[in-house]
């Protein structure tokens, strides 16, 4: 393999783990947004993930061991083996979440969730996580820097629910156990936008150098 | 320049003002960017002497062309490394520089190469080659004893004090890291050193003649990688006082030891830049295509 191929082989790989991400993502919310008894759909696991993970970092490693890579070469290596960690750790969060959710399950109630707001907040992060993928595989610096920008949207959006389950526990329309829970999900949500934002920063990274606002080479 | 471009020169600027409105601050991150770009920030603030100016240069072999419009300046104590496929015109240009050309038949120069600002035409060659050295990519010390080897060129400049060539010889060798090598054999043949051991006394042999500039043209390309480290680091020694050109076909080489980076092809000169930049951001497709092996 050229190089040239051995980064389309990275490309493709991280491709790979977004989509399995991506899927193993909207099991866990439907899992969790659904009110009745349904089972999760756990065809999809975080092993899989891994194993993608191992081989970009494998091959990342490999290229840099054996070829003397610079400029635009060097930044594609450099990057993605930093973004691959955030898809990694979205696939974990995927999971957190669906654990969080058999645990809420288990308190057999969900009359304290307000469905509205928290399916807003996880259609916001999912959109920034797709966009993060699309400005990624599309070398579209223009989007990557649009998902970086909704970082306190998400932010807003997460302190207010937040705020909102403390008065419900305080008013006692919901358990200490639920809440705990509940404000888990919630954190694990704002921890997937962050790492969206994060694949985002590296793109740009990966296009001319910078990362966030110090130029790094 | 493009978006892109205008972009991260933006950041740099705007790192660049917040470095120095934090001057002093301790609570600061301790590297804002890497130090290659911290490096390159104090280069544009500080003016460079100019030590070689090329303008419009031409070089001719009868009636092949070998270099063409060259423009380019030298900076002193700096490592200038001259990169490019093989035949592009490095070994030519170089040579330009010490007037070496001057002794091959049919070779014909114009336009300008100044040094201090002066034409070198104007300096006499044997003058100019006492202030610009050149060390070669096969070691080719001459057949006789280390130390003869250092006196050597001072000895044929009229120089005859005893004291003060014993001093030069043990000075110019530490100089070229040699020294404790070889301090108890410097009466035997210079031909008996290893051959790390024979480019570090072509080194130390050519900082004797207490040059201002040396030219170096592939000078580890027949040495393994531990000579080659100890030569590389001998250069980053070197160019405290010296002015350091050197051609070399190892980029990591380049990378390592140079502070900026010429580019050739088909004897011109496609792109100068701070190394740095030029390995991380060439500005032409051309060197963007060799330094990433895509070039053919
Ligand atoms: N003495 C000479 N007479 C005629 N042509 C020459 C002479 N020396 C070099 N050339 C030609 O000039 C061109 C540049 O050669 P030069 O030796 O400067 O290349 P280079 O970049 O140093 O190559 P390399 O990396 O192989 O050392 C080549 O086409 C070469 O054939
Ligand atoms: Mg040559």
């Amino acid at each position: 393999m050229n190089l040239d191929q051995e980064l389309k082989f990275i490309g493709d790989e991280l491709e790979k783990m977004f989509s399995l991400t991506r899927e193993f993502l909207r099991r866990s919310l439907v899992y969790y947004l659904s009110d009745g008894s349904e089972r999760f759909d756990a065809r999809i696991d975080d092993a899989m993930v891994n194993a993608c993970e191992r081989n970009v970092e494998a091959w990342c490693l490999s290229i840099l061991l054996r070829e003397k890579v610079y400029a635009a070469d060097l930044r594609r290596v450099t990057g993605c083996l930093k973004l691959v960690t955030d898809i990694e750790r979205i696939g974990d969060h995927a999971r957190d979440i669906k654990d969080a959710t058999e645990k809420l399950k288990s308190l057999g109630t969900s009359q304290g969730l307000d469905r509205a707001a928290t399916q807003a907040l996880v259609d916001f992060v999912l959109r920034m996580y797709d966009d993060a993928v699309r400005g990624f595989v599309r070398y579209d610096v223009a989007l990557a820097e649009e998902v970086a920008s909704h970082d306190n949207e998400v932010d807003e959006m997460y302190e207010k629910l937040l705020a909102d389950l403390i008065a419900k526990t305080k008013d006692g329309v919901v358990s200490a156990e639920y809440a705990i829970y509940t404000s888990l999900v919630y954190k694990y949500l704002e921890r997937i936008a962050d790492h969206a934002v994060n694949i985002a920063e590296w793109t740009v990274f990966i296009k001319n150098g910078f990362h966030k606002d110090t130029v790094i080479i | 320049m493009n978006e892109q471009e205008e972009k991260r020169q933006a950041r740099l600027r705007a790192m660049r003002e917040a470095d120095s409105r934090a001057d002093g601050d301790i609570g600061r991150p301790a590297v804002v960017g890497a130090p290659a770009v911290a490096e390159q920030e104090r280069r544009e603030e500080v003016p460079e002497e100019v030590v070689f100016e090329a303008s419009h240069l031409n070089l001719y072999y009868g009636n092949t062309q070998a270099l063409h419009d060259i423009n380019m300046k030298i900076y002193r104590n700096k490592v200038t490394a001259f990169i490019g496929p093989s035949g592009c015109g490095k070994s030519t240009f170089l040579r330009c520089f010490d007037r070496m050309n001057d002794l091959i038949d049919g070779c014909r120069v114009t336009g300008e190469l100044r040094y201090g600002g002066v034409d070198i035409n104007t300096i006499n060659p044997i003058l100019l080659r006492s202030r610009v050295g050149m060390v070669f990519q096969q070691p080719n010390p001459f057949p006789m004893s280390i130390r003869d080897n250092i006196t050597y060129g001072p000895r044929c400049q009229g120089i005859k004090d005893r004291k003060y060539l014993r001093q030069l010889v043990v000075d110019s060798l530490n100089e070229g890291a040699l020294y404790s090598e070889v301090k108890d054999r410097l009466r035997s043949s210079a031909l008996a050193l290893s051959g790390g051991q024979q480019q570090r006394l072509c080194i130390a042999r050519c900082v004797a003649m207490k040059p201002d500039v040396i030219l170096m043209d592939e000078p580890t390309s027949a040495l393994d990688p531990i000579a080659t480290k100890r030569i590389e680091e001998l250069i980053q020694k070197l160019k405290e006082k010296y002015t350091i050109i050197i051609v070399t076909h190892n980029m990591q080489q380049a990378t390592r030891v140079s502070d900026y980076t010429a580019f050739f092809m088909l004897g011109k000169l496609v792109e100068f830049a701070p190394t740095s930049e030029f390995f991380s951001h060439p500005k032409e497709k051309a060197s963007e295509d060799y330094i990433t092996g895509r070039f053919s």
